[in-house]
């Protein structure tokens, strides 16, 4: 059995999506429709939440209906969970109005048609609250709150689903035409409900489904961001369910960690894959036809507490299903210009790695990111976006970087002059650490002086970072013996606050000549987090917005520029 | 469904019973011979009677014995813990069962990451000799070492074991080799007491298993590793796995998550089927990210048909 359906157009990435998107904007009525539909619906829930009441009715004809509603929202008991002990509005909205059946009364009392069942979802605690009402006697009673439930959708939340699953760029590419709404088979039953979970984000979601030459299409959408999710193909009849997890694993795993993913423009050219533990690997780069870099890969994230010792995860990150990672890749990677001063100055290519359970204690998100200058400078980034076990947290990411070419020598600046190392070692970054009048600490070159100068990140890359206190290792690249070129297992423990990072394996007891040969450097940084009001590191912190929960993160950006010693490089 | 708040290494944390237990049931499992341990009396200053095994100590890597402040709460106030020294030889531990000696068998199991389970490692069955408390292994399953090359994908050997008190047999089930593309598991019948390996069923995935008499068959369920999906395969009188596999039920699309996979049965007093299902990927994301739910099934013999029973 294959756990990989071959289901996805993976040349398809989520940049284009924007700019097909904006383009469908402008020439779609369906688009138009949309927008409307979403203007719509997200001035109902701003207007809301700031009420009192921060419930959305439902709008009905029928008169006792209307009243059912109107005594369950003005009950206290039904709406104990508008609000956060702290009073911040939560977003909830009536899904359903109906005469109870006598299968939803007590035993001991009768229906006289005048008894109501209202249900209601909480968006931000993901919860249905479901009462009955006796409208003759005004009397509201069996309240009932269920978590990690959702109360059958209304049709107008149904219609909107449909929308966004119809005019989705993703639909459009998978299907070969845009889908008309009747032709999504979706119900809004228990059943095709139960089959639809936004298991990680605890979101609403629904999953429209359009059937073509004996497959099924299946659009999640999340119906609490107002978004799809993704796709998948199944066979008509496939028992297996979909879920936004299931969506977004198989399209990781198909797309970016089964096959390597090119990227090309004027300037740079490489290839970019998920790994199972070593996360987003840059291979093959070349800056203007130049190879300069061979791999760069992030091996291990180090993470020990202070407060306890011995206390910490060595964590890998990378692909979502058959992989060594702790912390998972769950969303593709995104491409972005670099902007400075209004001009494109270079690319950027970036991978996020979570928890689900993200960022609540003991969860974690990392950030990769890899930096390709128009000028020839890269610099691969990583950062923290909190929130761990403690703030009394150190991240020491082992990054390994092989560059390109077999004569290539190791300098460190020493006060005012290269001093080069003769053989594998390793070096603090600290107060005592003198750096060129550029900044730079390392130099790395072949015979002919080209190559690169390593500057150190001490917080002068406008990306929030306070500077790394690293440790850089510099070791002799073999191509018959295997230091890191294929995926690395777990390289060192968490909790090691010396050199004794892991790539001090390959280094010692026989320190090997590194003149005139293939090299490859380890940059770790040490990076201490913070949850100080105002000065947050490697943090990150709940909070509401229009009534659902949403995240504020404070990362802690961590990386060295790589500048190419001449121009010509 | 019933949600559990204690992730799924927990409650490999088992309440050791007193005294074996003699359950019929309409699903007629073998009855449970399963004995208490007994090096768990022996260890000085861990009272026996708050005495719990736990695989997922924090800090602690290996098996652990624990002293609960309220043992009917595995996830209760530690009170004291005990680790003795070969407990620590497989690396971080999965699920365990017990036979009707005490004797405990256990399989390795990465958590988080592999820095102490090498995957050549990852097919042996440890055991907890009863009486004096040491682990050794009992028997590194064989498979092809070929695959230790190709598998750095999956850090993943054996992820169930289940003992049968009937026969006084061991099921273990391995997905060692495995690879998104192909399933190269295996699930392996063997008797723990002269090491044979009795039968084995090749290129399955499976997780949680339990040996059931249906009707006038005995067989072995399993829930798949991939799938939510429940098998069972028979066995003959020799214990050997006869025939193909049929499907029995499935838990897709049920409970919280609707992507669980079965980590454990178990037949409960009403004869009724426990199902214990929660995520599994094939990775290593922390067991807190994977709370696990209980599902209930019932079988009817005449119409050979599960069902869910109204709660």
């Amino acid at each position: 059995m294959r756990l990989i359906n071959k289901i996805f157009n993976c040349n398809y990435h989520s940049i284009w999506i924007t700019i097909l998107f904006s383009f469908i904007a402008n020439q779609g009525t369906g688009q138009s429709k949309l927008d409307s539909l979403l203007n719509a619906r997200r001035m109902d829930i701003q207007v809301v939440v700031k009420s009192s009441t921060p419930i959305l009715p439902l709008k009905l004809e029928d008169s006792n209906m209307q009243t059912a509603q109107t005594l369950a929202i003005n009950n206290n008991q039904f709406k104990v969970n508008c609000k956060t002990p702290l009073g911040d509005p939560l977003l909830n909205e009536i899904f359903g109005v109906y005469p109870a059946r006598q299968s939803d009364l007590p035993q001991n009392i009768q229906q006289n048609g005048n008894i109501y069942r209202v249900e209601m979802y909480n968006y931000a605690y993901n919860l249905s609250t479901i009462c009955l009402v006796d409208i003759t006697a005004a009397k509201v009673f069996n309240v009932n709150t269920i978590p990690h439930t959702q109360p059958d959708i209304p049709d107008h939340l149904k219609q909107l689903a449909l929308e966004i699953a119809c005019n989705s760029p993703e639909v459009l590419s998978a299907l070969g035409y845009k889908p008309s709404n009747v032709e999504a088979l979706m119900s809004n039953t228990k059943t095709a409900l139960n089959r639809t979970k936004c298991e990680r984000s605890l979101h609403l979601c629904v999953a429209p489904t359009f059937v073509k030459d004996n497959k099924a299409l299946w659009a999640v959408v999340d119906l609490t961001d107002l978004k799809l999710v993704g796709t998948r193909w199944t066979n008509v009849g496939h028992s297996e369910a979909m879920s936004e997890r299931r969506v977004q694993n198989a399209k990781i795993m198909e797309c970016y960690c089964l096959k390597d993913s090119l990227f090309q423009n004027e300037n740079w050219r490489f290839k970019y894959t998920l790994t199972s533990s070593d996360g987003l690997r840059i291979s093959e780069a070349y800056f203007k036809n130049k190879l300069v870099v061979n791999s760069i890969k992030l091996v291990d994230w180090h993470v020990s507490y202070s407060n306890s010792d011995g206390f910490g995860y060595s964590d890998a990150i990378g692909c979502p299903m058959f992989s060594q990672a702790a912390v998972v890749a769950i969303d593709p990677p995104r491409k972005l210009d670099i902007i400075e001063n209004g001009k494109k100055v270079g690319i950027a290519i970036e991978q996020n790695y979570f928890s689900e359970g993200w960022p609540a204690p003991c969860n974690y998100n990392y950030l990769q990111r890899f930096e390709f200058y128009n000028d020839g400078r890269f610099r691969p980034a990583f950062g923290s976006l909190g929130r761990g076990c403690g703030n009394d947290g150190t991240y020491r990411p082992v990054t390994r970087i092989a560059l390109a070419g077999d004569q290539n020598s190791f300098a460190e600046w020493d006060i005012n002059r290269w001093k080069p190392w003769p053989k594998e070692s390793w070096r603090l970054q600290d107060i005592l650490t003198t750096y060129t009048n550029e900044g730079y600490q390392f130099k790395i070159s072949d015979p002919q002086d080209n190559g690169y100068y390593l500057e150190a990140n001490r917080g002068q890359f406008h990306d929030g970072g306070r500077g790394d206190n690293a440790y850089t290792y510099v070791t002799a690249h073999h191509v018959d013996k295997d230091e890191g070129d294929t995926d690395l297992i777990t390289i060192g423990p968490c909790c090691n606050t010396d050199f004794h990072q892991g790539p001090d394996k390959f280094i010692y007891p026989n320190q090997e000549n590194i003149a005139n040969t293939s090299l490859v450097v380890w940059y770790v940084p040490q990076i201490k987090n913070d949850d100080t009001p105002g000065k947050e590191y490697c943090w990150a912190q709940s909070y509401y917005d229009n009534g659902v929960l949403k995240t504020k993160v404070f990362p802690c950006m961590s990386g060295p520029m790589f500048v190419p010693i001449s121009a010509n490089y | 469904m019933i949600s559990l708040l204690f992730s799924w290494y927990s409650v490999f944390l088992l309440l050791i019973s007193p005294s074996p237990v003699n359950d019929i049931t309409p699903l007629n499992s073998p009855p449970d011979c399963r004995a208490k341990p007994g090096f768990i009396d022996r260890i000085n200053g861990i009272d026996g009677k708050r005495a719990a095994i736990s695989t997922t100590e924090l800090n602690i890597n290996g098996l652990t014995l624990v002293e609960l402040e309220q043992p009917q709460f595995p996830n209760s106030k530690r009170l004291k813990t005990y680790q003795h020294e070969s407990w620590k030889m497989a690396g971080s531990v999965g699920p365990f069962t017990i036979d009707q000696f005490g004797n405990l068998y256990i399989v390795p199991s990465p958590k988080v990451n592999v820095l102490e389970n090498p995957i050549k490692d990852q097919n042996i069955i440890y055991v907890v000799n009863s009486g004096t408390g040491i682990m050794e292994p009992l028997i590194n399953l064989p498979f092809d070492t070929t695959m230790l090359k190709s598998n750095f994908r999956n850090p993943f050997g054996l992820i169930g074991i289940t003992y049968d008190c009937e026969d006084f047999t061991l099921f273990a089930s391995s997905v060692l080799g495995s690879t998104p593309e192909i399933e190269k598991g295996m699930i392996y019948h063997l008797n723990p007491f002269n090491k044979k390996i009795i039968s084995v069923m090749k290129n399955t995935d499976a997780f949680g298993m339990i040996p059931l008499q249906m009707g006038n068959e005995k067989r072995l369920l399993y829930g798949q590793a991939r799938t939510g999906d429940v098998y069972s395969v028979l066995l003959d009188a020799k214990g050997q796995f006869v025939g193909q596999s049929r499907k029995e039920f499935s838990l897709e699309g049920l409970g919280e998550r609707g992507d669980d996979k079965v980590r454990k049965f178990k037949v409960n007093k009403d004869g009724d089927l426990e199902v214990y299902g929660l995520q599994f990927y094939y990775n290593l994301t922390a067991p807190t990210e994977k709370p696990e739910s209980k599902y209930i099934f019932r079988y009817n013999a005449n119409t050979m048909k599960w069902s869910q029973p109204e709660k």
